[in-house]
């Protein structure tokens, strides 16, 4: 990874976007459970974090926001202008690291960034530049003509930063707090806003600056780390942040295990 | 949609089906040639036409729906929802390109009656007339297959039912008289390949060439109605 490439490759369009707002999002899970009136905000630029027991409506919540799953409803805002999230122009304006990220099996890895890069409007002589560069970044330049099908599941996440990287996208949905991505996470947080869904307390407490705090489809705090242990100090909670959400993880494992089989069947049968 | 329609035209260049349709439609137009054209000596294409629009009818649903099925299958479909791709453009994308293949296939066919030509008298504006209808026979069946590929998630079942319907209408273009009066009229009237008929005797058919569109048209606007239920728009 290339601080110098990072730059390049990022320069024109430094923060150009204003906060991200999500207000009342809900969303049903079909065979029990759902996301209930969550709302929270995020600043321009930086590492946000959403946080939830075992990162399952951390991830979900993402899900919604990337446009993969659709909202029962929401009212979403950037810069002060509505949003859909599954709108064309909303996609063109994230880019989204899923957990697992699958592709066309059939394509090399430059194939499949060229579609993609083609996909969001990127012109012919730009996409061949940013593709080189973005391969850089990640550190797979030396893939370039392998079959997708043949990458290991770390390069398949690896790819998948890549793709989310063209077009040059302002804001970047990361789905995936595996430490290979810690610092090419911080040098991103720099120029784009990063929102970062996890189950681990420690991980959003080392790269976010603040954080969404889930459990059981709903919102259960959310601000910057020092502000919310403020709030627990303040408390007569004698325990440490830390803490407090160990044992939250603690009393929703069961019911965060059983939305997570839910999850994967019903994007199983969709 | 051009990256659909680019990506479309990857997809079929690295794939088994596709391949094997063209050397399917291949060898039944070359077994068609050598049935009409050589054994009979027959200078008329159009009456080799006429079988080969129910080749590619019996063809043209392996090309359908291996190309909606790619991204029906729950990890492709999720990678290319993630792209700013709406369903509409998805759906020009892949039309298009099964669109070209059809045509590239009609351009291929236009030089067979200059071939013929080479070896005794062929009556040109017949020849051609009917490979238009040939073309037109071939964009309406193809929509139609494309709105079953997107219906049924199940591959075997999508191909299963475009076949069931492609049969039906094959049978009812033979045995449509063999009905009772109206229904039969009627069915005949409905029929893909009943229709291509009067293109045989070089006909100019307004009927045949409105409902090849219309069926073309109607089929694409439901398949467009269907993909953006997928894509939940």
């Amino acid at each position: 990874m290339n601080i110098f490439v990072c730059f390049r490759f990022f320069g024109g369009d430094f923060l150009t976007e204003m906060a991200i707002s999500v207000d009342l999002l809900n969303y049903e899970i079909k065979e029990g459970g759902s996301i209930k009136d969550i709302s929270f905000s995020f600043t321009k630029g930086g590492i946000h974090g959403i946080l939830s027991p075992f990162g399952v409506d951390a991830s979900l919540t993402l899900e919604l926001l990337s446009g993969i799953r659709q909202p029962d409803s929401a009212s979403l805002s950037l810069d002060g202008q509505a949003v859909d999230v599954s709108s064309v122009d909303w996609k063109k304006k994230i880019g989204y690291v899923p957990k697992a990220p699958e592709f066309y099996r059939d394509l090399t890895v430059y194939e499949l960034l060229d579609f993609v890069g083609e996909a969001r409007g990127v012109s012919a002589e730009l996409r061949l530049r940013q593709i080189e560069e973005a391969l850089e970044l990640v550190g797979l330049d030396g893939l370039a003509h392998r079959l997708v099908c043949r990458l290991s599941e770390g390069e398949k996440k690896r790819l998948s930063l890549a793709a989310a990287l063209l077009g040059n996208p302002s804001i970047l949905l990361f789905d995936t707090s595996t430490p290979e991505f810690f610092d090419l996470i911080r040098m991103l947080g720099k120029h784009k806003t990063v929102i970062l869904s996890s189950g681990d307390f420690e991980v959003m407490r080392e790269l976010c600056e603040d954080v969404v705090i889930l459990s059981d489809g709903a919102l259960l705090a959310s601000g910057t780390f020092s502000e919310l242990e403020a709030q627990l100090a303040r408390s007569e909670e004698k325990q440490s942040l830390a803490e407090v959400y160990a044992s939250v993880e603690e009393l929703s494992k069961e019911n965060s295990n059983k939305r997570s089989s839910i999850l994967s069947r019903e994007e199983m049968g969709r | 949609m051009i990256a659909v329609f680019h990506r479309q035209w990857k997809s079929f260049a690295h794939s088994f089906y596709f391949y094997g349709f063209l050397t399917a439609f291949f060898f039944g137009l070359g077994a068609l040639i050598t049935i009409f054209h050589v054994s009979f000596q027959y200078a008329n294409f159009e009456y080799t036409l006429s079988y080969l629009t129910i080749v590619l009818a019996l063809l043209l649903p392996l090309m359908t729906v291996f190309s909606f099925h790619e991204e029906r299958r729950g990890d492709e479909a999720r990678f290319v929802q993630m792209l700013p791709i709406s369903a509409r453009n998805f759906l020009c994308g892949k039309l298009l390109a099964m669109l070209t293949v059809l045509l590239l296939l009609t351009v291929f066919l236009l030089l067979i009656p200059i071939f013929l030509g080479l070896w005794g008298t062929v009556y040109y504006p017949s020849a051609y007339m009917a490979i238009f209808g040939f073309l037109l026979c071939g964009a309406a069946i193809l929509s139609l297959d494309s709105f079953l590929a997107l219906i049924f998630k199940n591959f075997w079942v999508a191909l299963g039912v475009s076949y069931a319907v492609t049969g039906a209408m094959v049978v009812i273009s033979y045995f449509s008289s063999a009905l009772p009066m109206p229904w039969g009229r009627l069915l005949a009237k409905l029929s893909l390949f009943s229709t291509y008929a009067p293109f045989v005797f070089g006909i100019v058919d307004l009927y045949a060439i409105g409902l090849y569109l219309s069926v073309s048209v109607l089929f694409a606007a439901l398949s467009l109605l269907l993909a953006r239920k997928l894509w939940r728009e």
